[in-house]
């Protein structure tokens, strides 16, 4: 998986691109793991 | 083995001090001005990634922007770090976000660490001294490490030691530090993949301030 700072829609966000190279906001990505810690 | 001994390199994976916070409650004029509720701890002449929400100004997505303040209240929004160019504000008051924020995100190569390796994290937050909480979260991959959280100190640092234990997928995670720490002391996380190591901030009042102030995260491999 590879994360990037970057500009969409004029804001700046976490994006992630996951092993399919689905890309999605950081902060979704973790909202749909499995709370640990 | 008992112990470990000998020559390691260690690896600086990520630092800055370039601040990143979460914009308390607020207004954005139309030029581009924005002024805070509630005061920062210091004027960021030099320039801070502020975290909006959405429509903060002018039809805005939620996210950060580049903002150089003249006062702990005060400054102007950007359009990017280097544009130069203002956001058009719409001078109506935003309520500053709430919601769990990645701020930093750094890959840990899948591998890199080894079986004995180590990641130390030091990290400080400066807030504000109110009953609300402020709170910088540490994770690698999906699962949180030790957090730092804060009511009514204004200056917090945090220190975590992340080591495998003989295994790339079994670790220690042990800290050091003021406030208090939740998170998870015994990780298991596969370090043989790519994982991200993230810090995350959270405001729980919209009026409350929060600021990453800086941070290092170190690689020690060890095989």
């Amino acid at each position: 998986m590879k994360t990037e700072f970057k500009e969409v829609n004029g804001a700046y966000n976490w994006w992630i691109t996951l092993e399919d190279g689905t890309e999605m906001l950081l902060d979704d990505w973790f909202s749909q793991q499995p709370v640990t810690g | 083995m008992l112990h470990d001994s000998g020559q390691s390199p260690i690896i600086i994976l990520a630092k800055s001090a370039v601040p990143m916070g979460i914009a308390n409650t607020g207004t954005i004029a139309t030029n581009g001005t924005v002024t805070l509720g509630t005061a920062l701890n210091t004027t960021y002449s030099g320039g801070i990634w502020l975290y909006f929400p959405a429509a903060a100004f002018a039809a805005s997505a939620a996210g950060f922007y580049w903002t150089v303040m003249s006062s702990t209240t005060a400054g102007t929004v950007y359009t990017s770090q280097t544009s130069g160019v203002a956001v058009t504000g719409s001078n109506s008051a935003y309520t500053g976000d709430t919601t769990i924020r990645t701020a930093i995100s750094i890959t840990l190569p899948g591998g890199s660490l080894g079986p004995n390796g180590s990641i130390r994290l030091y990290t400080n937050i400066s807030t504000n001294n109110t009953a609300g909480a402020k709170t910088m979260t540490p994770a690698l991959g999906a699962t949180n490490l030790q957090v730092i959280s804060s009511t009514t100190s204004l200056n917090n640092s945090g220190f975590i030691l992340v080591s495998n234990r003989n295994s790339q997928i079994l670790q220690r995670s042990s800290t050091i530090g003021n406030a208090s720490f939740g998170g998870t002391n015994y990780p298991a996380i596969d370090t043989s993949i790519d994982q991200a190591i993230t810090l995350k901030l959270t405001l729980a009042v919209a009026t409350d301030v929060l600021v990453l102030e800086d941070y290092l995260i170190e690689l020690i491999p060890r095989s």
